[in-house]
């Protein structure tokens, strides 16, 4: 006998009932296109609804990308997808979620993100195929030209680029060195709290799945702006396959600007009511996870704590990030990047 | 509509208004958020915003479409 199941799709449900983040499900109907300015903001986010197309953000979350594609807007490559699974599931796999129209956002909404496979080499803006774009500019910043195209290294590697040695010859054809694409909020952290726990529903699809050298996940990022130094805390979803590693742990002079540059955690804007972009002088970068993306066909929740730095109103940006290979991106071989899916990503406070 | 206006455009720039492009550009939101319909907008948008200047920026939107169109 067939049984034929009568409803509709399996709902997922929140991550946690004492998130810190706001808009966690991408509700009230928004959804950014191809292109906007990095860290723009509405003028109140809690009006900002049915905002669709080029220009555009998410209420509560800012958008951080340096590869500049339409003048100086840059990149964004995301859609949103229905929370409720599809019935082509089995028993033990939830089924894939569709694919939602533009204007069809006040439910809760998975993100899924993805990159590129374009340095966007006739962009008349800041030029992407430049690896050292941005040297010798770090803390805070509002001139987009020295955004670093670079926002992640990995550690030495027989034929490829070794951690330190980026300058003027360095070539984008290279997979050592990745761009980096973010979502991001700004997080208060109590006085008290002691412990962050962050995390969020994830999944990478098994129909499309990240390409060898590309990752994405989530870090946290806290600033000290008397140092300019960063500390990353981040869990990343990777090829099974993957054949490289990151920089990790206190970086040198020369790596740490080219690793976890993004958006400020301070709140500080440009002229424009634009965050202020970061670059760190120091960087220290925790890697809590690399994940397999075969582990994370269905959504699984995943979650992190770490212990933030001392200190008394004290600030954290929580980000959704996708790193795209640079050599990708300079091959530009028009394949499907792969995508990272989330939902419901949350921070907590102990 | 939207794919002939951007090819309207990139032979004569000045046999499209910006009206025509913000209708097609809203015509766009109407269409499933699929890789085509991307490469569509952010054609039309590269348009709005940069326009003659970037002819080649938009040359390269429409080959992407036109290379997933096919797909």
């Amino acid at each position: 006998m067939t049984v034929i199941s009568a409803v509709r799709g399996r709902l997922m449900a929140e991550s946690t009932f004492s998130n810190e983040l706001d808009n966690s499900e991408y509700r009230m109907n928004n959804y950014p296109v191809w292109t906007t300015f990095n860290g723009s903001q509405p003028n109140n986010d809690n009006t900002y609804i049915n905002n669709t197309g080029t220009w555009k953000t998410f209420a509560y979350w800012r958008h951080y990308s340096p590869l500049y594609n339409d003048g100086y807007g840059s990149y964004i490559g995301n859609q949103l997808l229905d929370r409720y699974a599809r019935h082509n599931g089995t028993e033990t796999q939830r089924g894939d979620h569709a694919l939602l129209p533009f204007l069809s956002g006040s439910e809760p909404r998975v993100l899924k993100i993805y990159g590129a496979e374009s340095l966007f080499s006739y962009n008349w803006g800041p030029q992407n195929n430049n690896a050292d774009r941005g040297n010798g500019t770090t803390g805070e910043f509002t001139n987009q030209n020295n955004t670093r195209i670079i926002g992640n290294t990995g550690t030495s590697q027989s034929g490829n680029y070794i951690t330190g040695a980026i300058g003027t010859g360095t070539s984008m054809y290279n997979t050592s060195l990745w761009s980096r694409y973010d979502w991001t909020q700004i997080v208060d952290i109590p006085d008290s709290a002691t412990t962050v726990k962050f995390g969020a529903q994830i999944k990478v699809s098994a129909d499309d799945k990240l390409k060898t050298y590309n990752f994405a996940g989530i870090y946290c990022a806290e600033d000290n702006y008397t140092t300019n130094t960063r500390v990353v805390n981040y869990f990343r979803v990777k090829a099974n396959s993957a054949p490289y590693s990151l920089a990790t742990g206190t970086l040198s002079s020369s790596a740490s600007p080219y690793n976890w540059s993004g958006l400020t955690t301070s709140g500080a804007t440009d002229g424009s009511n634009n965050l202020k972009i970061f670059t760190p002088a120091s960087t220290v970068a925790n890697e809590l996870a690399s994940l397999n993306q075969n582990d994370y066909e269905e959504f699984e929740k995943v979650e992190y704590t770490f212990t933030p730095q001392s200190g008394t109103n004290r600030k954290m940006s929580f980000n959704l990030f996708f790193a795209e290979s640079a050599f990708y991106l300079a091959y530009a071989a028009g394949n499907n990047t792969g995508g990272f899916q989330v939902f419901d990503p949350f921070v907590e406070f102990s | 509509m939207s794919y002939e206006l951007v090819k309207k455009w990139l032979d004569d720039s000045t046999s499209v208004t910006s009206e025509e492009i913000n209708e097609a550009s809203d015509a766009m939101l109407q269409q499933m958020p699929t890789g085509p319909t991307i490469c569509l907008i952010a054609a039309l948008s590269i348009i709005k915003n940069s326009g003659v200047d970037a002819v080649k920026n938009v040359r390269e939107r429409v080959q992407k479409y036109e290379q997933e169109n096919n797909s």
